[in-house]
């Protein structure tokens, strides 16, 4: 995710959410059904916290399949900006404001999946810090 | 995608505006052509817009917008002007200069590029609102 450099910090952050919620689920897919992994632990720690009552899913249909295809998103939209900057750079792009509008789409995209992400981080870690 | 429809009905009216400017270039560019009276002078160039119909924004539909429909063609008829010192003045001492208003011209200039800058506006006002909802709950 080389496009994302901008966000500075950010991007290496959400590189290893990334990393980690695809080993999530290739340890749920080698598991089968039960898994102890921290993506599950983050559904249901979401569900819990918004009150509902549907059991914890794993895999693809859970937080950490929501989060894998918005990245998936990002990384397109990033990658078109990518491209229209290597336009502007060979004098390929026709319309400036092509690229401009490009970038800010790819960066507005990308701060809503880190928000989403550091919300759902922040209901995990507010449940952790619970008193048993 | 119906999240950035803003941007792209924007980004489509600035570059109707862009197109719109090339053209106004182009016209004001050749305005001084003199050509013979046995031949077609300049023909005046405008550009054709039209509304690409918004039709949900949701699905992969279009997001609204302008479109450039095609490019138009003023008269090749031209003005006669007397000009009998001219190497290209017929045997009566005229030439042919292209019709074309220099007033009209610059008129439409500061129209195109006040629209390119409405729609840059629009881009960054939409920006700062989803920016805002970002924001929202952050500490």
């Amino acid at each position: 995710m080389a496009g994302i450099l901008p966000l500075g910090g950010g991007s290496s952050a959400l590189e290893q959410y990334a990393a980690l919620l695809q080993s999530n689920r290739a340890a749920a897919g080698s598991d089968g059904a039960e898994s102890a992994g921290g993506a599950d632990a983050l559904t249901a720690a979401l569900a819990a916290a918004t009150g509902a009552s549907r059991p914890t899913s794993t895999g693809p249909t859970g937080f950490a399949g929501t989060l894998a295809t918005s990245l998936e998103n990002v990384q397109a939209l990033q990658s078109r900006s990518a491209d229209l900057a290597i336009q502007a750079a060979t004098g390929d792009l026709d319309d400036i404001h092509d690229y401009t509008i490009a970038a800010a789409e790819a960066r507005s995209v990308t701060e809503v999946t880190v928000a989403l992400r550091n919300k759902a981080l922040e209901a995990f870690s507010e449940i952790m810090r619970m008193q048993f | 995608m119906a999240l950035f429809d803003a941007f792209r009905a924007s980004g489509s009216g600035m570059t109707l505006a862009r197109k719109w400017m090339d053209a106004v270039g182009d016209n004001i560019a050749n305005i001084n052509n003199v050509s013979r009276t046995d031949e077609d002078a300049f023909r005046q160039r405008f550009i054709v817009a039209q509304a690409d119909d918004y039709d949900g924004g949701h699905t992969a539909g279009s997001a609204g917008g302008v479109k450039v429909a095609g490019v138009a063609f003023g008269s090749g008829e031209g003005r006669l002007v007397y000009d009998p010192t001219n190497v290209l003045a017929d045997d009566k001492g005229y030439v042919k200069l292209p019709d074309i208003d220099m007033n009209s011209q610059m008129g439409q200039l500061i129209v195109s590029q006040r629209a390119y800058q409405a729609n840059a506006a629009v881009v960054e006002r939409a920006r700062a609102s989803y920016e805002a909802a970002i924001n929202i709950g952050a500490k």
